[in-house]
């Protein structure tokens, strides 16, 4: 199911489960993660991935399963004891104490000497680029300033694991797109092992080594982003992450590589990425990410596109570094997207044109019908 | 902020003159000269209250008032505090119930409250005792401080003592360096109305104290009975005094005027 960077996993959830009442919030979750690795935990809101966090945390008790780091289950250790940083999607400073106080509280309960505790919190702020605001109160701060003091002080008792709950989710778009740059190379340059909840898959895909995505309590498909991205497992993962124009029809044959579907409506059958687990004349779903469909201008002699279908464009929508079009095809509306890259003569297609798209066969996914609707 | 038009201005003129008047008189008569009160007084003299200040039946009831003040404050803020953080942070079957059971008190005539009190301590057989009186006044008191209690908790972000917890800090340590702290606008807006409310309660204390525990206000009650001398004037000012010095001191040191009358 997923490829392993590093031999002995650092933290192992095993079969984790959390109900609430009737409302099964975590439902059987395995997860390895090696040391060092950055993994996103990337779900729509009640997925369970907040509740996953805060059990590693201690703050929420499992029903079921086990928690292990190196090997060890940790869930007889209370929060306090667990050795644990993390960074609430609030922050959660302590408004009644000042940067300085804030960085050294976890280090004043290991009761450490007075002189190397402040030793340590001058580097932490240094860390995270804060050097100089050690009197300042949370509220004097801006977000982003927050933000880095809530991981300074995660990060100072140089704890076993960094579990991020939606860190950057309060910031604005620019602030938050140099945060997920620092935060990744910060990391890296720590290497500690880190957890990051997001409900936001650029996020995830950006910065994560690799990205569990979850629904219904349940780790759908664990991977490198490209792994995610570019072979989902289930229609789920492909439709929640990034765009999908999805297709409904048949599966004919399986052959050398290439799988023939037939749509609904439509004689002539179109090659699709080849699958084993769909016997044939199975209802499928095929998908195919707008970017990956190719567009030509009409009329194009014979068939210069693979899968080739004629398209009419009833929409268009620009975006700066990309233009959507919105197309009406003998196989229903599609998505397509293009680069504005400098189009050397090749016109942009406009509202109300005629033109042919098509996609290679290892483009269009597929998926059995009944897998959607789980 | 914008100037109060001018029939408002003369509306907040006539109130404060309406709530002050009565105090002004009190304290005006205190300084009288005369045997009897009088409005204006009669020449100024300090004799009303080297008299009241000399006199056992006024001041041990100060010092009674002062200390069940002080004790019925403390006493319900052990006990409504880990209520407030009950309430608020465990989802507790009935919570909604405990809370209007808790605050109950509030909607009964507290002289009903006291004769109900009178045959209750009476039966468990602590009487007329400072203790009864420390009991009857906490129950009045109770419902203040667990409402700002509950009002200031209540807004505080949960995740902020998840973070002491999650940095180390056992329950115990969390509760003391972090959320007490964050609570303590309630805690003290609870312990003044707390305070002041037993400072100056009469029916239970009519009925639950004898005459080593009489309380101030019930001195002064019984003194008005038989007397109608400035003495009455004079303690009533140093009582006055005593609630106004309190304010003050609080306000200096935690800036009670932001407590009041900010925090919810």
């Amino acid at each position: 199911m997923n490829e392993r960077p590093t031999s002995t996993p650092h933290l192992s959830l095993r079969g984790l489960r959390k109900s609430y009442g009737e409302h099964v919030a975590v439902d059987g979750v395995d997860l390895d993660i090696g040391a060092g690795e950055f993994v996103a935990l990337l779900g729509p809101s009640g997925c369970g991935k907040t509740t996953l966090l805060r059990s590693i945390a201690g703050l929420v008790s499992p029903g079921g399963g086990d928690i292990l780091i190196e090997g060890r289950s940790i869930l007889g250790v209370p929060v306090h004891r667990r050795d644990l940083g993390m960074v609430f999607q609030s922050y959660a400073l302590f408004p009644h104490m000042t940067v300085a106080e804030n960085v050294a509280f976890g280090l004043r309960m290991r009761r450490l000497p007075r002189r190397e505790a402040e030793t340590r919190v001058a580097r932490a702020l240094e860390l995270v680029r804060m050097s100089g605001l050690e009197g300042r109160y949370p509220h004097q701060l801006s977000g982003g300033q927050q933000q880095r003091v809530a991981l300074a002080r995660a990060l100072v008792t140089n704890p076993a694991v960094l579990l991020l709950d939606e860190p950057l989710a309060a910031l604005d778009a620019k602030l938050r797109e140099a945060m997920q740059v620092e935060l990744r190379q910060l990391q890296r340059r720590i290497g500690i092992t880190t957890i990051f909840v997001t409900h936001d898959q650029h996020e995830a895909l950006a910065m994560a080594d690799r990205v569990a995505v979850m629904r219904g309590g349940r780790v759908e498909q664990f991977g490198t982003p490209t792994s995610v991205y570019e072979n989902p497992e289930t229609p789920f993962v492909a439709e929640f992450i990034g765009q999908m124009n999805r297709l409904s029809g048949e599966l004919i044959a399986n052959e050398s590589g290439v799988a023939k579907v037939r749509l609904a409506g439509r004689a002539e059958p179109f090659d699709a990425r080849s699958t084993s687990q769909i016997p044939p004349g199975g209802a499928v779903i095929a998908m195919m990410r707008p970017e990956k469909l190719e567009l030509a201008p009409a009329r194009v002699n014979g068939h210069a596109l693979p899968n080739q279908i004629a398209a009419k464009v009833t929409e268009t929508l620009f975006s700066g570094e990309k233009i959507t079009f919105y197309l009406d095809t003998a196989l229903g509306p599609l998505i397509a997207t293009m680069q504005n890259r400098s189009t050397e003569g090749k016109a942009i297609p406009q509202v109300g044109q005629a033109i042919e798209i098509g996609w290679r066969a290892a483009d269009a996914l597929i998926f059995a019908a009944s897998q959607s609707d789980r | 902020m914008s100037r109060l038009g001018l029939g408002l201005s003369l509306y907040v003129g006539v109130l404060t003159i309406f709530l002050l008047a009565p105090v002004a008189v009190v304290i005006a008569s205190a300084f009288t000269g005369a045997e009897f009160v009088t409005f204006p007084p009669h020449g100024v003299s300090l004799k009303w209250f080297a008299k009241v200040l000399g006199d056992p039946q006024f001041v041990v009831p100060l010092w009674n008032s002062l200390r069940l003040g002080v004790l019925a404050t403390l006493l319900s803020a052990v006990l409504a505090i880990p209520a407030a953080i009950a309430m608020v942070r465990y989802r507790l079957p009935g919570a909604d119930l405990i809370q209007a059971f808790l605050l109950s008190p509030l909607s009964l005539p507290t002289i009903i409250l006291a004769v109900g009190l009178l045959f209750f301590v009476a039966r468990i057989g602590i009487g007329s005792s400072l203790l009864a009186l420390v009991v009857g006044h906490a129950v009045i008191t109770v419902p203040y401080v667990l409402r700002t209690v509950l009002g200031v908790y209540a807004g505080i972000n949960r995740e902020i003592e998840e973070a002491a917890m999650v940095l180390g800090a056992n329950p115990l340590r969390a509760f003391w360096l972090v959320t007490l702290p964050l609570i303590r606008p309630g805690i003290l807006a609870g312990a003044i109305f707390s305070f002041l409310l037993s400072f100056d309660e009469v029916p239970v204390a009519l009925l639950l104290s004898n005459t080593d525990t009489t309380t101030l206000p019930v001195s002064i009650l019984s003194y008005l009975v038989y007397n109608y001398d400035p003495a009455v004037a004079a303690i009533s000012t140093i009582q006055i005094a005593i609630v106004i010095a309190v304010l003050l001191v609080l306000e200096r040191v935690f800036g009670v005027k932001h407590l009041l009358f900010t925090s919810r």
